[in-house]
């Protein structure tokens, strides 16, 4: 007989995506000051687009038991929003492109600290939440 | 030409209409959450299977109904056998406990933590005292 446990699922609260946004988008405003200051490479600024979407998204997702990736994209779409509501009135200019390559990047990074999650959620040992 | 599109459709939803509404029994949707866990294993696929039913799970009912809809008419001519599978996995998974019930015995298969007929079964220990009892006597 297959039976369902009766323990409370926790789930992120508003404060939760917001915190996630913004620190998502404090990763792309640092790095957007830094590349205006100093001569980098644009291909670095992929991964930072990257992290801001992965390290965010995986501290929001740790600390829940199941519905990883659901929960994963909600706070990969706010932090997005978030970061294109703040970003958009410092933009020059045809912006699309660049929060086209932001949600991309954003979607990757939420995709990868789910799976990273899973992972640890099916491992023998694993517990996560 | 509109009248007989017309009298297709009607056709068409009345035949599907008349199709659904298989009658399973407990073991059966056990048989059938096996089954589809078993296969999911053996392709190495519970990452993406758990992170597509936990996403869906909300839409099993529309979607189980659109299957029925759209494809189960056509299930007869694969055969007596994938069209009675077919209405089996529809019904199972349109409700969200089976779902749930797949995630959970996923999540132990691949934990290690499953052997046959004990998937959270809280009724196991009390059998095996019984067992061990039997056994003295």
């Amino acid at each position: 007989m297959i039976s369902l446990s009766e323990e409370v699922e926790k789930t992120p609260s508003i404060t939760d995506y917001l915190a996630s946004a913004m620190l998502s988008y404090s990763v792309i405003f640092l790095w957007l000051k830094v590349s205006s200051i100093m001569e980098i490479s644009w291909g670095i600024s992929y991964l930072f687009f990257y992290a801001a979407g992965l390290g965010p998204t995986y501290l929001i997702i740790s600390r829940i038991t199941r519905n990883h990736f659901p929960v994963a994209m909600i706070s990969v779409f706010v932090s997005w929003v978030f970061t294109l509501v703040c970003l958009i009135t410092f933009t020059q200019g045809d912006p699309t492109e660049f929060f086209k390559t932001l949600l991309v990047f954003y979607i990757l990074g939420g995709l990868t600290a789910s799976i990273i999650i899973m992972r640890r959620r099916l491992s023998p040992q694993g517990t996560v939440g | 030409m509109a009248k007989s599109l017309k009298l297709g459709v009607i056709m068409y939803l009345g035949m599907s209409w008349f199709l659904d509404d298989v009658e399973i029994s407990d073991e059966e949707v056990e048989e059938v959450i096996l089954e589809a866990a078993q296969r999911i294993k053996r392709y190495g696929m519970e990452i993406p299977a758990i992170m597509a039913l936990e996403s869906f799970r909300p839409l099993m009912y529309v979607g189980g109904e659109l299957t029925r809809l759209t494809l189960a008419p056509f299930l007869p001519f694969f055969g007596s056998n994938v069209d009675m599978w077919g209405q089996k996995l529809i019904t199972v998974f349109e409700e969200k406990s089976n779902v749930d019930k797949l995630i959970l015995l996923l999540e132990q298969m691949s934990r290690g933590e499953y052997e046959d007929g004990s998937v959270g079964d809280e009724n196991k220990p009390e059998d095996s005292d019984e067992k061990e009892k039997v056994d003295e006597t």
